[in-house]
């Protein structure tokens, strides 16, 4: 036996008996692996307008059993970010999680029997992650984030006593938050160093280069900082400028070490 | 280059005008160049000359299997385009232990060896 379910995540507010919700779609993002489909038409920064089905993703979900099934589905559910407009997952949770659906005793009028699926600002769940086993603390992350980028853009809030000019200038007694120290350069920092190992590359050539390191006393060191910044960390996503802005720094920091391994 | 649009090899061009003191060191996959399928012949060894013109100055090769064939071809393109090769041995074993058979002391000596032979300037275990 196989069994699937399909589920809609829609934007509309069950609490409203299912009203539609407009606005934009600030996240959208998906589960993924073994026995779920997705099918979509949605995109972070969507326009969600009155015009059209509220509909904007169906995940497909199937396993060898429908308990088994109904946990990849509760799964899809609780992984999936989307954001921005209120939708119908909480109540998608609730029923898959009700003991008369998992139990398959249930008809037609099972939603109207049940209104208090429809209750999703309060919605409880059994998941292992207590952060996401409660639809109060569902949304922590994202409006933690705003709070920050409203911080940066529009400062402090005075209401809360701070002093955006105290912070901006540093001027109180004690600054609430220090600033990051940058190192200083020297005007010219190639004038600082001996030419460092590539100097030896460029008048010995390989071979030279190979024997110079052999004949060399002390450890030699290989940086991997870029290589991890533009090729593994940020996968590929480090811009070229912001990469740039840091060379005459590492040039002068690592300009003893034997190489740094940048690429590849 | 994906998702940034940059050139890769402008990148590299303008990161070596700022770095001239310190070798720039690339990981070479052998006949894999730096993908994760092998490439015809020509394709890597155009690659290595463009990336030593644009700036690198050392490469490290090597082949998951400790394959020749494939790091062979790695290593004269390298060496070939003027570069500083690194033979790299990817060590997975263990070889105080008897019994992982064909991956012992010896094998890893000679492989050593093969890597000189080959053309390599020194040699580096690369532990996995």
């Amino acid at each position: 036996m196989y069994t699937a379910a399909l589920v809609s995540p829609q934007t509309e507010n069950p609490e409203r008996d299912f009203a539609p919700d407009t606005g934009t779609v600030t996240l959208y993002r998906h589960s993924a692996g073994k026995g779920v489909r997705m099918d979509g038409v949605g995109y972070s920064g969507m326009k969600i307008t009155p015009y059209f089905d509220s509909m904007i993703v169906k995940y497909t979900a199937s396993g060898a059993t429908f308990e088994e099934t109904v946990r990849r589905m509760k799964r899809v559910l609780q992984e999936c970010r989307i954001r921005g407009v209120k939708t119908n997952i909480a109540f998608l949770l609730n029923t898959l999680s009700h003991p008369d659906f998992t139990n398959g005793q249930i008809t037609t009028s099972f939603i109207d029997e049940n209104p208090q699926l429809k209750q999703i600002s309060t919605s409880v769940w059994d998941f292992a992650n207590e952060e996401q086993s409660d639809v109060r603390k569902l949304y922590a992350t994202e409006r933690i984030i705003r709070y920050l980028a409203n911080n940066a853009v529009n400062g402090q809030p005075s209401e809360l006593g701070a002093d955006p000019v105290k912070l901006a200038t540093g001027s109180a007694a004690a600054p609430l938050v220090a600033a990051p120290s940058i190192a200083k350069l020297p005007k010219d920092v190639r004038e600082n160093t001996d030419g460092g190992w590539r100097q030896v590359l460029l008048e010995k050539g390989p071979e030279g280069f190979a024997k110079a390191v052999r004949e060399h006393k002390g450890l030699l060191l290989t940086d991997t900082t870029w290589r991890d910044a533009h090729q593994s960390l940020l996968a590929t996503r480090m811009r070229t400028q912001d990469l740039l802005k840091c060379a005459d720094y590492t040039n002068l920091a690592l300009s003893k070490a034997f190489s740094m391994e940048m690429w590849g | 280059m994906r998702f940034l649009h940059e050139c890769p090899w402008e990148r590299l061009e303008m990161l070596r005008e700022k770095v001239p003191n310190i070798p720039f060191q690339m990981l070479l996959r052998g006949a894999n160049a730096v993908g994760y399928t092998n490439y015809p012949d020509n394709v890597v060894q155009r690659f290595c000359k463009q990336a030593k013109d644009s700036g690198v100055d050392i490469f490290r090769v090597f082949d998951s299997l400790n394959y020749l064939d494939n790091l062979k071809l790695g290593v004269d393109a390298a060496g070939a385009a003027g570069g500083v090769v690194e033979g790299a041995m990817s060590y997975t074993g263990d070889v105080a232990d008897p019994s992982k058979g064909k991956y012992s002391l010896d094998y890893y000596l000679q492989l050593a060896r093969d890597l000189k032979d080959m053309g390599s300037e020194y040699c580096e275990i690369k532990f996995r």
